[in-house]
């Protein structure tokens, strides 16, 4: 969970990134931005995912 | 010595489905998805070449000039070229990864040989357009490829000049070629959905797309690529100039590498070796039918009057073979009584499996030549046989 944790704070700076990308005009940034999210979005949910799973066995 | 290494290859694929099973909740298992991954990515190259085609201009003068503006003029147009040029590389990773998969698990085998064969059909297609795309930015290596691809072309003994001509539109590079690659380029990767429903037609549920977790990290990665490190164009071609060597893209231009080492002739020999290979594969087992666990038992047939309509075996059919139409008219047993659906077996899709005669509880299902009867009949001569001496 504290993986996830840093992922979501990770997220939130890449939001940050994505609107200076937009406001700077550096597109390549705001780009880079959000496929970062879009990648730690995906690993919060299969960790979330994963210690479901676990406590369910429990 | 080829079946032990067969055994480790096939022993490594399903090593790494247990590897990524413990590392991953198992529904997110992307090796179970690789043909939904080469869809997700098709898509995206649908998606981005639509947008890329509304800029493009195929011309000898424009095109260069057009695919540069679409790269520094457009907003994002860079990002939308980047996750054209990166989803083409995606798919090729996820189609490779999906063959050796179920090459090495032998699922190409008996029935799945439509599948295989459409497959290799697939790849080649996907290859081809591919290909063609590296033709269309018509910078230096551009036109070196298209140089050596006329090359490769005139070489072909029978119709080879035609054929070159066909492809440049004339006996050099005029302004009919670009038209000509673009329609190439697009032609092939249209004609991919057709061969994709040929692909699916005899599968009962195959997995076309991929979890979302998987949609999103893939778009993810190719927003990062892309920005990362953008697409890009080399020096614009200059007729008369084309360079000697060029930078590689292996998913693509291999056939062209190839033609660094071999003369284009036998370099064009090996890639259609390779393809009729591909080809052949289903076909290269070696056993009897018998030995394969064939028995001719007759396509399944369904009992009418005992079918209620309930469907397990259209559900548990896995080549997608039985069909469930409306009723018109009543069953005769008791259970059929109030039916309204009826199955109906496709019989050039039927392998003799048997399976929806053990899905059917109601015995509306039978194999011709292997009836309840003759299961019986078996049994019961097993049973009357002498015991083999223990040795």
């Amino acid at each position: 969970m504290g993986l996830a944790l840093v992922l979501i704070l990770a997220g939130l700076g890449c939001v940050g990134a994505m609107l200076y990308g937009e406001w700077a005009s550096q597109k390549l940034v705001g780009s880079a931005a959000l496929g970062l999210l879009l990648m730690m979005f995906s690993a919060v949910v299969v960790l979330f995912r994963k210690a479901d799973t676990a406590a369910g066995e429990e | 010595m080829t079946k032990r290494l067969w055994l480790r290859l096939q022993s490594a694929t399903l090593k790494a489905d247990v590897f990524i099973n413990r590392l991953l909740y198992q529904d997110f298992n992307p090796l179970y998805y690789t043909g939904g991954l080469a869809n997700l990515f098709l898509t995206v190259l649908v998606i981005t070449g639509i947008l890329i085609f509304l800029y493009y201009e195929p011309s000898l003068e424009g095109a260069y000039a057009s695919v540069q503006f679409l790269t520094e003029g457009v907003p994002y147009g860079v990002i939308f070229r980047g996750l054209h040029r990166y989803a083409a590389d995606g798919f090729m990773i996820a189609i490779f990864v999906h063959l050796f998969r179920n090459w090495f698990t032998d699922r190409y085998r008996e029935a799945r040989d439509s599948q295989w064969i459409s497959g290799m059909v697939l790849l080649v297609f996907s290859g081809f357009a591919g290909l063609t795309g590296y033709l269309l930015v018509w910078d230096e290596r551009s036109l070196l490829l298209v140089s050596m691809t006329v090359q490769a072309l005139r070489s072909i003994p029978l119709g080879g000049n035609w054929l070159a001509t066909m492809f440049l539109g004339g006996p050099g590079i005029n302004g009919t070629t670009l038209p000509r690659v673009l329609a190439l380029h697009i032609a092939p990767a249209m004609t991919l959905y057709a061969l994709l429903w040929w692909h699916y037609v005899r599968l009962r549920a195959p997995r076309v797309w991929p979890p979302a977790v998987w949609v999103l990290f893939c778009l993810g990665a190719l927003f990062f690529v892309s920005a990362v490190l953008p697409a890009t164009s080399g020096a614009a071609a200059q007729p008369g100039s084309a360079p000697q060597s060029f930078e590689v893209a292996w998913f693509y231009l291999w056939p062209y590498a190839l033609m660094k080492w071999l003369a284009p002739a036998w370099a064009l020999a090996l890639i259609g070796v390779i393809i009729a290979y591909g080809l052949y594969i289903p076909y290269s087992i070696r056993e009897t039918p018998a030995e394969r666990g064939l028995r001719g038992l007759g396509q399944a047939t369904v009992v009418e009057e005992n079918c209620t309509g309930c469907e397990l075996c259209y559900y548990d059919c896995p080549y997608n073979a039985i069909y469930m139409v409306p009723s018109h008219e009543p069953g005769k047993s008791k259970a059929a009584a109030n039916r309204k659906l009826l199955a109906v077996v496709v019989e050039p899709r039927c392998v003799e499996c048997g399976i929806c005669i053990g899905a059917c509880p109601f015995e509306a299902l039978e194999l011709p030549r292997l009836l309840d009867k003759d299961v019986q009949e078996m049994i019961r001569a097993g049973a009357q046989a002498p015991a083999p001496a223990a040795s």
